[in-house]
């Protein structure tokens, strides 16, 4: 017997009878969705612009970075300083990238965090290499809690997803807060408006 | 017991410096308080706690079809699996999939935390093999550095002060010595890691859930590490448990819930990634993942009904962080890798002569229970690994001796009474007597003023009322 045949076989004896699953339902929202993302995302390091289109986050960029900042983008509609290759199959050039400002698809209200998908970022490293983040998303589009979260996703097909909730962070040392640990110093949410 | 201190040897030694011992201890129940803010501020917190049990236990009620949904679903998506029987057997396959890895520069290791490699001395194995591996995590990097193993799951540098951080970064990254701001050091640890992950060719992480249904794996971090790790490097290698499978996806919800809030207070870790596929590369191909399902004595604890509960761990470390004995001992002295109340339970199981004095190393007070998020009767287990211990004659002497003439005395009225009579006399007349350090007992203890007379004494002598 080879040792996969060896593991299940001992843990099919031994395994207990089997007890149900749990019905799981989300709680109701208590507060509106926005201002409990936006506090949850402030309270995580991160902070929460919100524009009313997607053009707005250009003069942002000049503004809060200055006219010198080299910046990509991964948004539809948006234009960074550097154009991206669309098809990146190394990560490794994008360690001089200063600012990204990459798509999430919807935001979590109870934690502030926001899923990025691979299918709208030029490589999986970027929104982790970047020594600054910004992600763009929808009012519209935020849930309650990580029950709702998965409700959306459940159906969907993704290679690789992310739940981003704020900027890169480590308390190894002596438990202080260090904001920027190996990835991203700082990270911007833009919101963007319902349209009407 | 060879190389190994006994738990209240480590401890002994732990405490010999004060100021650091209460550090230890404030700021673990700190850590404790913030999971508790949380938990409170969740008024379905409780409902929570219950699911997460109940999915565990319907999750190992069902372990061999999951795993099968598993591999079949986790094969499907492109990722091939490795089962490893124990520790030796993991080494070997990682060992054989990174030499097959590497190119003509060499095979550079990076490894994001995973207490399932610690626990199998990965490390340790690879380095013996001529194979460089290096911990990202920066807890990990600097117990790494110092030759040291992580003290506690979650916060593995927590019995160092930011002095030993500084001694250490000095002598290994060339940091000034004589700076020890966390911040200074931490941007030393981020320049000094950015080189290793672009370097990097391989990268090892563990896997904080795994979905039967979808097959996606769930890797929980807050520096990115993990992820910068993965998506920079040709090969992933990643490796857990067998108990780690859960059904569903939408059981996740339920997980990341609980899990950042019970480990260190925050609302959720800042990365939650979920990998499914690999990474696509140039022509069509993808980069090359590995996943290997260790059972390293997992499907023996399955038989244990005692026991089996403790596999439901989500690795948390709340119930280290709450408990007086772990505060108050650190990491080291649990001698295995998972320290704390549920390495007590989980260590006798994978070699009880060595781990035989853990389930003693707490007072049972029930907190550790109290804090998990799925549930597990830790105190109890403890109690009952006690009895299994002192009935394979494994427990430690010190503990038995005094327990046989306990029995002895406890099981006759006469020479109960008699003792006790005695007993008092004599710590009145000899204070020093019980409260000395030469007896072991004594020394986690204070002892109270001996009463006059015992409970059977004074309740003689009441007024019969109710006759
Ligand atoms: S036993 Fe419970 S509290 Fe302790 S680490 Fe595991 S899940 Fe967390």
């Amino acid at each position: 017997m080879n040792s996969r045949e060896r593991i299940l076989s001992t843990v099919r004896q031994n395994q207990p009878i089997s007890v149900a699953l749990p019905l799981v339902t989300p709680p109701d929202p208590v507060a509106p969705l926005s201002d409990t993302f936006c506090k949850g995302v402030e309270r995580i390091g991160g902070q929460v612009i919100r524009v009313q289109d997607p053009g707005r986050i250009t003069a942002y960029v000049r503004e809060a970075f200055g006219p010198e900042m080299d910046w990509v983008s991964a948004v539809d509609g948006l234009a960074g300083t550097r154009q991206l290759d669309q098809n990146l199959h190394r990560g490794h050039t994008l360690a001089t990238v200063e600012l990204a400002i990459c798509a999430g698809h919807f935001g979590v209200a109870e934690n502030g965090a926001i899923w990025v998908t691979d299918d709208s970022l030029p490589h999986r490293a970027l929104p982790f290499l970047c020594q600054h983040l910004g992600l763009v998303v929808a009012e519209s589009a935020l849930v309650a809690t990580m029950h709702d979260a998965y409700r959306l996703l459940d159906g969907r097909t993704f290679d690789y997803g992310v739940f981003i909730a704020g900027p890169s962070k480590t308390a190894d040392i002596e438990q202080s807060l260090v904001i920027g640990a190996h990835g991203p110093r700082s990270l911007t949410v833009f919101l963007l408006a319902d349209s009407l | 017991m060879p190389n190994v201190v006994e738990h209240a040897a480590g401890a002994r030694q732990f405490v010999t410096d004060e100021p650091r011992t209460d550090w230890h201890d404030q700021t673990l129940w700190f850590v404790r308080q913030k999971r508790d803010r949380m938990a409170h501020s969740l008024p379905e917190w409780e409902t929570l706690r219950q699911w997460a049990s109940q999915i565990k236990d319907h999750a190992l009620a069902n372990l061999s079809q999951y795993l099968e949904r598993l591999e079949a679903q986790v094969e499907a998506n492109g990722i091939q699996v490795h089962w490893a029987a124990n520790a030796e057997e993991h080494n070997r396959i990682v060992e054989q999939i990174v030499r097959q890895s590497g190119g003509p520069g060499g095979v550079r290791v990076v490894k994001s935390k995973s207490m399932l490699t610690e626990e199998c001395h990965l490390n340790d194995y690879l380095i013996r093999n001529g194979i460089l591996v290096v911990d990202t995590d920066l807890g990990e990097r600097i117990v790494q550095l110092r030759q040291e193993a992580p003290s506690h799951i979650v916060l593995p540098a927590i019995h160092l002060k930011k002095t030993d951080v500084s001694q250490t970064f000095a002598r290994h990254l060339g940091t000034d010595p004589t700076n020890s701001d966390p911040q200074y050091l931490t941007e030393a640890a981020r320049q000094h890691l950015r080189e290793e992950f672009l370097g990097a060719t391989v990268a090892i992480t563990g896997v904080n859930f795994a979905v039967a249904e979808t097959g996606t794996l769930v890797v929980c971090t807050n520096e990115g590490n993990a992820d910068l790790g993965v998506h920079l490097a040709d090969v992933h290698i990643a490796c857990m448990g067998i108990e780690k499978v859960i059904p569903r996806q939408e059981h996740l919800g339920v997980f990341l819930r609980l899990l950042a809030r019970s480990a260190t207070g925050q609302p959720i870790t800042t990365y939650s990634s979920h990998f499914v596929r690999p990474r696509p590369l140039s022509n069509g191909k993808r980069q090359a993942m590995h996943l290997i399902l260790v059972d390293n004595g997992r499907s023996t604890q399955l038989g244990r009904p005692d026991f089996r509960n403790s596999l439901k761990c989500i690795r948390c470390g709340a119930c280290f962080n709450t408990c007086p004995v772990y505060r108050r001992s650190g990491g080291h002295s649990y001698h295995n890798a998972v320290a704390g109340p549920i390495g007590s339970i989980l260590a006798p199981n994978l070699d009880m002569k060595k781990n035989a004095d853990l389930p003693f190393a707490s007072t049972l007070c029930g907190s550790c229970a109290n804090v998990c998020p799925v549930k597990i009767d830790i105190d109890k287990q403890l109690w009952l690994w006690r009895q299994e211990l002192t009935r394979q004659g494994m427990a430690p002497v010190s503990k038995t001796l005094a327990m046989r003439l306990m029995s002895t005395v406890l099981s006759s009225p006469v020479l109960y009474g008699w003792s006790g009579k005695i007993g008092r006399r004599l710590m009145r007349l000899f204070p020093g007597l019980v409260s000395n350090r030469f007896n072991p007992w004594y020394r986690g203890r204070e002892m109270p003023q001996p009463p006059q007379q015992s409970f059977g004494e004074w309740y003689r002598q009441q007024p019969k009322k109710h006759e």
